[in-house]
């Protein structure tokens, strides 16, 4: 019978990989969105999506459950992990908007587009920095 | 620059523990035991006088400042 470090542990690793998963869905969405004319109910759509993953990479999901499993799934370790993959969503948004000004130069970006490059750099570097290091520690 | 060494594998392996049960007496996930013990992650204080306790090791013999 596992115990709660292992349930720890597997939930972890399935988390890691839901990021992975998160971060390719949310890149190629936000591609394929690119020039589109969206609806309001699609950009509502995309804002909750983005929030929703933001949310994820912070412990407020797990904020109000005491159980200590999910104690286990955000103990100090995984804070610094969380730590460090803001830093990364952080320098990627920077990365992009920079590039998208020097971009912007010699083609016409509508500023939805830049808006949702932007984020879904941030949010993508900081997803797969998240699972990076969560599961190298687990190795 | 200084770092902070630790024999926490050495004291673990002396009692015959495995990362996971070290990892369930202090209450922390056992890839934190591991990241400690690669010395990837310096933990708090707090962990670190847990550790010694569930090591019977006073502190400053588990982690020791390097140059």
């Amino acid at each position: 019978m596992q115990n709660d470090v292992d349930k720890a542990e597997r939930l972890s690793r399935a988390r890691a990989i839901l990021f992975y998963l998160l971060a390719t869905t949310f890149v190629a969405s936000g591609l394929i969105g690119l020039k589109a004319t969206h609806s309001l109910s699609q950009l509502a759509g995309w804002i909750v999506l983005a929030l929703l993953i933001a949310l994820n990479l912070t412990p407020f999901p797990l904020r109000f459950r005491f159980n200590r499993v999910k104690q286990l799934m955000n103990d100090e370790a995984t804070t610094l992990h969380r730590q460090r993959s803001f830093v990364a969503g952080f320098w990627a948004a920077i990365a992009t908007a920079v590039g998208l000004a020097i971009v912007a130069r010699s083609w016409s970006i509508a500023a939805d587009d830049v808006a949702r490059l932007v984020v879904t750099a941030a949010l993508a570097a900081a997803l797969v920095r998240f699972a990076t290091l969560e599961l190298r520690a687990a190795k | 620059m200084t770092a902070l060494a630790n024999s926490l594998r050495q004291e673990r392996e002396r009692l015959g523990l495995t990362q996971a049960a070290l990892a369930e007496r202090v209450g922390v996930s056992r890839k934190t035991i591991n990241t400690v013990e690669n010395g990837i992650f310096v933990p708090s204080t707090i962990l670190a006088i847990k550790l010694a306790l569930a090591l019977g090791r006073p502190v400053e013999l588990l982690f020791q400042l390097v140059d």
